[in-house]
């Protein structure tokens, strides 16, 4: 590395401290700066490529971390960059060899062993998966990319006690705290706790505003806890439309052959008025909300 | 102990994602389109789910029963309108059965994938074509009531 000026250690440090903030946009911009005075900086070429990942310009990301593989020594950071790329990419085949690159510089990365167990896991590898997971575990227990991805094989193969107590610890250790409060809110969504949930994504949402998924998730959330769309709570508590849809079936089939009519009609009646309100109710609730920003 | 996992899989045995439709739908296409899509889409949706063996065929088992109770039911009470509702009932409890039986893995799937198939086109389709089936059952079943009642 040549000597640096002191203007370029001042360029650098802003670099570092936007990237640490999460701001990836401005991070990239001193990065980008940093590589045209020094072309072939690896670290510089790496973190112009983790923003870029981060940012979701996929293409760039990778030519930048090719870029740094090519040009530097520190090969496990961006073989594992070039894997999560890969993954984001669904090149499924690549993203292994990658990751499998960064095991073989270093088969002591926890974090990295978790991601390879979670890439299994999505392309049906079901029983390596998990073995992968078990060894993370044991290299790692308190790593935090190993809880991330350990909290997504307990969410997906429902084991809420043990998801509870793996979010206690990723709290304790992650420093994302949006990351943080996502996962909590995840975890109340699960439990069907909406206002909860909604507490926790609003938080996440303050701090990272320019999530379009945060938005969505929290103006699904709004519909659903408004008192208007209460039946469609209970109807989500109590097994969803479907089982309402049978029980409702079998009841006239039921009354039907029974020859009760009156009641059959009174049950068809009901249904009728329930289904309108449900179809109703998103016009009114649209309205409501249109009414209330304005006002 | 590691190092026996730490080989190339997707390379050489390929990427073997799980795909599924919406299973809560399968209500519905068994109420619209009765038996047979139910049938045929939660078979599918079962392979690509990677339920275990037995549970498909147990599965297909109860479907194919059913399909032979609505033609016992028509042959013992010989009205075809009656037999369809009954049909009706039935392949709406095989799709929730359907969606109770694959839900673990569904489960898995949402989580790991988070995509879902369209049902729509496929679950009209099959009605179409099983309806002529159905109503060839149907028919049979009600023909050999008015046979035993002639005889």
């Amino acid at each position: 590395m040549a000597m640096w000026s002191a203007k370029e250690i001042v360029l650098w440090q802003e670099a570092v401290y936007y990237y640490e903030l999460g701001k990836y946009e401005q991070a990239k911009r001193k990065f980008l700066e940093v590589l045209s005075h020094e072309p072939a900086d690896e670290i510089a070429l790496y973190y112009a490529a983790s923003c870029a990942f981060y940012l979701e310009e996929i293409e760039e990301a990778e030519t930048y971390a090719k870029a740094a593989v090519k040009s530097g020594t520190q090969k496990e950071i961006c073989f594992a960059l070039l894997g999560a790329i890969c993954i984001e990419k669904k090149a499924y085949v690549e993203a292994e060899e990658w990751l499998l690159a960064t095991l073989h510089e270093n088969p002591r990365n926890a974090g990295v062993m978790a991601q390879y167990a979670y890439l299994m896991l999505q392309t049906g590898y079901e029983e390596k998966a998990k073995h992968l997971l078990a060894h993370a575990q044991y290299l790692g227990h308190d790593d935090e990319t190993v809880l991330h991805y350990q909290y997504f094989f307990q969410r997906a193969y429902e084991q809420p006690m043990e998801q509870e107590e793996t979010i206690r610890s990723y709290v304790r250790v992650a420093g994302n705290r949006v990351d943080k409060l996502v996962k909590l809110g995840l975890l109340a969504l699960d439990k069907e706790a909406y206002r909860e949930a909604r507490a926790y994504f609003t938080q996440a949402y303050r701090m990272n505003p320019l999530d379009e998924h945060l938005v969505q998730v929290l103006e699904r959330l709004d519909k659903l806890i408004h008192p208007m769309n209460w039946p469609e709570r209970i109807l989500l508590k109590t097994g969803g439309p479907s089982v309402w849809w049978i029980m409702l079936i079998l009841c006239l089939y039921i009354l039907a052959k029974l020859h009760w009519y009156s009641s059959l009609m009174a049950v068809g009646i009901f249904a009728i008025l329930v289904c309108g309100y449900f179809w109703f109710s998103p016009f009114l609730y649209k309205w409501t909300c249109k009414m209330a920003r304005r006002g | 102990m590691i190092e026996q996992w730490l080989y190339p899989s997707l390379r050489h045995g390929g990427v073997k994602e799980t795909r599924s439709y919406r299973i809560s739908s399968f209500l519905y296409v068994g109420f619209f389109g009765g038996l047979l899509p139910v049938l045929v889409l939660g078979t599918m949706n079962g392979h690509w789910l990677r339920v275990s063996k037995r549970t498909t065929l147990g599965m297909l088992l109860v479907g194919l029963i059913l399909l032979a109770s609505t033609f016992f039911y028509t042959w013992m009470t010989g009205s075809m309108l009656d037999a369809l509702l009954f049909s009706r009932v039935t392949a709406a409890g095989l799709g929730l059965g359907y969606r109770c039986v694959l839900k673990k893995r569904f489960r898995l799937h949402s989580v790991v994938q988070g995509e879902y198939r369209p049902l729509t086109k496929p679950a009209i389709l099959l009605s179409i074509v099983s309806l002529p089936l159905e109503f060839l059952l149907l028919r049979t079943g009600e023909v050999y009531f008015y046979g035993d009642v002639v005889r």
